[in-house]
């Protein structure tokens, strides 16, 4: 029997750039994080507060029209540690576990996600109180809000 | 419905970790030989529908390929870009058109060896802000929502464990299964390699190479190609925000709301005692409690008590994934479809070694997007609707 031969193509890369409007909702939203503040929007319809804000409410298909600054505490409602991370579809083992939580910043009704900081990850709770730490100086892209840091 | 539809006849590759061959040859093999096994030829098959994804196949028109394979040439022939389930919604509805009695569906995935798996799915995310960020992923999200269930519901790291271990001892008697470890324990998922919190190695699908093709008819050709037709009672689908922070990730409406419209068209009152098995698209071990008691089949909250007391087992209440599910094998696009086949086999008392009991109506359910954003459910039975 003749032997067969599984060839492979080793590597097709598919590499390319797109440049997104990120729309004039999310860019106030990054404004903001520049100036070290946070924003959301009410919803006229449900009254919820959304953030990051959002253009469109999914459930009263509404546009969102009032602007909200929120407070930087909250609270931790659920989380992970990561022990890994994805790297380009690969999962790599991490150096120094790390706390990702989501957090309900005081007023709104949706959940950020972030980092969470100053807290063991074996101490790590929901419903711990936390508060926002900016990076300095700001730049105005989504890592500004660097992590909420445990206060109690 | 306007008019019963069945599904005829189905059949799955032995998924592998990494195929020998390539992707074109495992369809066209399958395929090919379930024509054989059919006793039909290509002729037969009024409407093809493909499932495929364009980023796990690296061009668009991603499922070009494989139309000579499947039997497709010159013939009526669409693609669904979604988890496979789809695909056979996609199919029923056009033979519901009336204008096609026949349709043949095809999902395959190479998550195993040819690109890897997280890619797609971290390409699913808001390219604007959680893919900037890099804290969310397929896995992290299904920890956070393992979390919130846990957490509210008191189900322990032990619960979590027996319930993928459960998992993986049905695959383990599961002939088309890639991941089958003999007496597989809670302790052995317990020290897998840990992942994000609660989430390890075993609470996870394995990378999977593998396809699946599934055969519908009309009521009048269906009877004339089998003595086994398995009927579709009902089919829904819905979905919600892509936002994670928007939802209660230990409830996904959406999956209750088109279990509701697909209970109702299949006239069914009480799932929970009108069910006999459900095979349903869960990634992860920590989503079986809650797919479960979305689909009203155990009460909210009864993930610990289920698994402690036998009753999601293959000799329990309800089975669920009685085949092992996804944790047994996972081709992407092909899931959902292997979900119905898996369904269909136990109505038809083919599941061998995890045949359910007296089995006559089934739940087969998938999804798509993080923590199972747009869900799909369907309802086979060995008799339709009356």
């Amino acid at each position: 029997m003749a032997v067969e031969h599984h060839y492979v193509t080793p590597m097709v890369p598919l590499t390319f750039t797109y440049n997104y409007r990120v729309g004039a909702f999310m860019e106030k939203y990054l404004q903001g994080l520049a100036e070290k503040r946070l924003y959301g929007v009410r919803c006229p319809g449900c009254k919820r507060v959304l953030v990051p804000p959002r253009s469109a409410c999914g459930q009263c298909h509404a546009r969102p029209d009032e602007w909200v600054e929120l407070p930087a505490s909250g609270t931790l409602e659920y989380f992970t540690v990561a022990h890994v991370c994805i790297e380009k579809g690969e999962i790599k083992d991490l150096a120094q576990p790390v706390i990702i939580g989501m957090v309900r910043v005081d007023g709104a009704d949706s959940l950020l996600t972030a980092k969470i900081q100053g807290v063991a990850p074996s101490e790590c709770r929901s419903g711990l109180r936390v508060k926002a730490v900016w990076k300095d100086p700001p730049a105005g892209t989504v890592h500004d809000l660097d992590h909420f840091k445990v206060v109690s | 419905m306007i008019r019963n539809v069945a599904v005829v006849g189905y059949k799955q590759t032995v998924h592998t970790a990494a195929s020998e061959v390539s992707r074109e040859r495992m369809v066209y093999e399958l395929v090919k030989s379930f024509y054989q096994e059919m006793g039909i030829t290509k002729d037969d098959i009024d409407t093809f529908v493909m499932c495929t994804n364009d980023f796990q196949e690296g061009r668009t028109i991603s499922e070009v390929y494989m139309v000579p394979r499947i039997g497709a040439y010159m013939k009526d022939e669409t693609k669904v870009d979604s988890d496979g389930i789809n695909a056979v919604f996609y199919g029923l509805m056009r033979i519901l058109s009336g204008n096609y009695e026949t349709a043949l569906i095809v999902g395959y995935g190479m998550g195993g060896s040819e690109f890897p798996g997280p890619m797609i799915f971290n390409h699913m995310l808001d390219p604007i802000y959680e893919r900037q960020l890099g804290l969310v992923n397929e896995i992290s999200a299904a920890a956070l929502q393992a979390n919130a269930y846990m957490r509210k519901y008191r189900l322990t790291e032990l619960h979590l464990a027996k319930i993928a271990a459960k998992n993986v001892r049905n695959a383990s008697r599961n002939p088309y299964a890639v991941r089958r470890i003999d007496g597989i324990s809670a302790d052995d998922v317990l020290s897998s390699r840990l992942l994000y919190s609660p989430l390890r190695e075993l609470h996870m699908y394995p990378p999977t190479d593998g396809a699946c093709v599934l055969m519908l008819a009309s009521e009048e050709k269906a009877r004339q190609l089998t003595d086994t037709p398995v009927w579709i009672l009902g089919a829904a689908n819905c979905q919600e925000t892509y936002y994670l922070g928007e939802r209660d990730l230990t409830l996904p409406v959406s999956l209750k709301l088109a279990a509701k419209q697909a209970y109702k068209m299949a006239k069914i009152r009480k799932p929970s005692e009108q069910i006999d098995l459900a095979e349903l698209h869960t990634n992860f071990a920590s989503q079986e409690p809650i797919f479960a008691e979305a689909l009203g089949l155990y009460p909210r909250g009864s993930g610990g008590s289920v698994i402690e007391k036998g009753e999601s087992e293959v000799t329990g209440k309800i089975p669920l994934n009685p085949s092992g599910g996804p944790l047994g094998a996972n081709p992407f696009t092909a899931c959902g479809i292997i979900r119905i086949a898996e369904a269909c086999a136990q109505l038809r008392g083919e599941a061998g070694a995890n045949q359910v009991k007296d089995a006559r109506i089934a739940v087969a359910h998938g999804y798509v997007g993080i923590c199972a954003q747009h869900n799909t459910v369907f309802v086979l039975g060995t008799s339709p609707v009356s």
